[in-house]
């Protein structure tokens, strides 16, 4: 499963709890935020693969170095390329 | 036919979306695809009977959750997990629910062809 | 691979919009079919013809429009959601005396059930909301 999570609150936490190994976790718009190592008391679960959509941390001004080491990104078209290799999708709100 | 999670992982009142989310899982179900409908996380408080959202103005949804059976969308589940956290019992319901384990839930989940939220 | 794409928040409030769009592109791009863009919820208000964006703003419903005219991406807007907030089709409008020309080129309003025909016919759905 894809999960696209777009906040950087809660919500995010009920994702990590009900993903297992075989999803991947998508971070796009504010939950990007939630990628930075500094202040963040989200705790990832390091078996989950997360990507940070990078078009929306730039537009932030956040970058790779504030980021966790385990995060890989992808532009729009990897985003894409995350929607062909796994189903279903879930967004969460 | 194709199998779609429809999951309410929030309380149905405060907005109308909730409303509108209940109409695509009928629709779901008018158009003979296989339905499950999961309360998970804090969206098991919809399931609460005696709720009175008229005094907000608000439409009550329970009369539409009554009507879930009739569209033969039998598979509403919750989560066990939630009931256990948040300390409700099934029989706080307004209508019959599956208690379901969050491994199992997932099982079934991964196996779907689409997954509605909102 | 086809996909079917729904929008539940407005525009501008939200960057949801924006996401979805800019998803949209890559997926043509990658020669995916983009069955339709359903808009549910305030996602309704992206078809308002009147959206008056100052001219150093993105015009996101123009962008739609251009999405429908240039890459024929079916956009429909949810009748009963746009009908409780006062998107009306002309038809409507012209019943029950309401603005006859609310919604922008390229769009058309229609029920739930093209939602689910879209969803049942594609490989793959997703939602942008807030």
């Amino acid at each position: 499963m894809l999960y696209i999570v777009n906040k950087n609150n809660d919500v995010l936490v009920d994702c990590i709890e009900r993903a297992s190994n075989d999803d991947v976790i998508l971070l796009v718009e504010n939950a990007i935020y939630s990628a930075i190592e500094a202040g963040s008391s989200v705790v990832f679960d390091k078996n989950i693969p997360v990507y940070a959509l990078e078009p929306d941390m730039k537009a932030r001004g956040i970058g790779r170095k504030q980021s966790h080491d385990f995060i890989q990104y992808v532009d729009y078209e990897g985003f894409v390329e995350l929607v062909e290799k796994n189903n279903p999708v879930r967004s969460y709100f | 036919m194709k199998t779609l999670f429809f999951i309410v992982d929030k309380p149905l009142h405060g907005d109308v979306k909730a409303q509108e989310f209940l109409d695509t899982v009928l629709m779901a179900a008018a158009f003979d695809q296989r339905v499950i409908l999961l309360f998970e996380g804090k969206g098991v408080f919809a399931l609460l009977e005696n709720q009175q959202p008229e005094l907000m103005g608000l439409k009550n949804v329970s009369p539409i959750l009554s009507a879930l059976t009739i569209y033969d969308i039998n598979d509403v589940w919750v989560e066990e997990e939630a009931l256990k956290s948040l300390g409700i019992e099934k029989n706080q319901f307004v209508i019959p629910a599956k208690a379901v384990a969050r491994d199992e839930i997932k099982r079934h989940m991964s196996l779907a062809d689409h997954v509605f939220s909102f | 691979m086809k996909i079917s794409i729904q929008i539940n928040a407005s525009p501008y409030q939200h960057q949801a919009a924006d996401t979805a769009w800019h998803f949209i592109q890559a997926a043509i791009a990658r020669g995916h079919e983009v069955y339709r863009v359903f808009f549910y919820h305030d996602g309704i208000y992206n078809a308002a013809r009147d959206a008056r964006p100052p001219g150093d703003e993105r015009d996101i419903v123009s962008r739609w429009s251009s999405l429908h005219s240039d890459k024929g991406v079916d956009l429909v807007v949810c009748v009963s959601s746009a009908q409780r907030r006062g998107l009306l089709e002309t038809s409507v409008a012209k019943k029950v005396g309401g603005y006859e020309n609310a919604l922008a080129d390229g769009f058309r309003i229609a029920g739930l059930g093209l939602l689910m025909e879209a969803v049942i016919d594609s490989d793959r759905h997703i939602i942008f909301g807030e």
